[in-house]
């Protein structure tokens, strides 16, 4: 398959992914070895990947065979990622700060409240923000 | 090694190692990848391209690296290199399937 012909059938299982996504629980799980964060609406699902963004940081997790987006991953968050993005470092940072060095993982639901209803607000937005014309409210 | 599944040489003979930690985020997180530590090693070894988008690490990509439903896909391996006091050391940080190949610099891509 194309990317067009991906991205087209990305887009085309993706319609209400912003509204549906906030209603969902989701987990996040840091793997501070490798600087890689995991993320996935709900548990982690099988799935493949494609770039979110140029430079091939973020990469949405997209289901194989309905193409819905089912998560996504941060490669190389401290040392790249949170240094690219002043509004994705000060929604990390409380979460960071808590969880210090080492690996954490975390679930946000959608009655969380405090840093973690901010954090839930964000990620949702920075990442169709950066889907650009794939997902759409 | 403890908490070393392995460590093998790239296409290029620099050691490269995947640690336990690494591989059980990985097989968590990305439940296709479950029984797919031998398949991470192969594209190390023989990858079909392999290409840079941040400085310090490396993709390594193979199409069809294994069998079943993601067949048809390019098995990644993203790989940072560091340099210690024994040289440069890779190490694995994620491992994924792609539909299409990774964007970035082309670095090196094999002959057909």
């Amino acid at each position: 398959m194309d990317e067009e012909t991906l991205r087209a059938n990305v887009r085309a299982a993706n319609r209400n992914w912003l509204a549906s996504v906030q209603k969902q629980t989701f987990e996040m799980d840091y793997d501070a070895g490798a600087d890689v964060l995991y993320a996935s609406f709900g548990p982690p699902q099988e799935a493949f990947s494609m770039d979110a963004d140029s430079n091939g940081s973020v990469l949405l997790r997209i289901k194989l065979d309905t193409y819905e987006i089912v998560g996504f991953d941060i490669i190389s968050l401290k040392e790249n990622f949170l240094k690219s993005s002043r509004e994705a470092e000060m929604a990390f940072r409380p979460i960071l700060e808590s969880f210090g060095d080492g690996d954490w993982f975390v679930t946000i639901s959608p009655a969380s409240k405090d840093t973690q209803a901010i954090f839930r607000l964000f990620i949702p937005k920075l990442i169709s923000e950066m889907a650009g014309d794939l997902v759409a409210a | 090694m403890p908490g070393i599944i392995f460590e093998i040489p790239d296409k290029d003979g620099v050691p490269v190692s995947l640690s336990e930690s690494t591989l059980l985020h990985i097989r968590w997180r990305h439940p296709e990848m479950d029984n797919h530590a031998s398949a991470i090693q192969e594209v190390i070894r023989d990858p079909t391209l392999i290409t840079r988008d941040t400085p310090g690490s490396l993709h390594f990509s193979r199409l069809g690296a294994t069998k079943g439903k993601y067949h048809s896909l390019y098995l990644n391996v993203v790989v940072r290199y560091s340099l210690s006091d024994e040289g440069i050391k890779g190490q694995v940080k994620t491992a994924y399937f792609r539909s299409v190949p990774p964007k970035g610099e082309l670095l090196w891509m094999k002959r057909p």
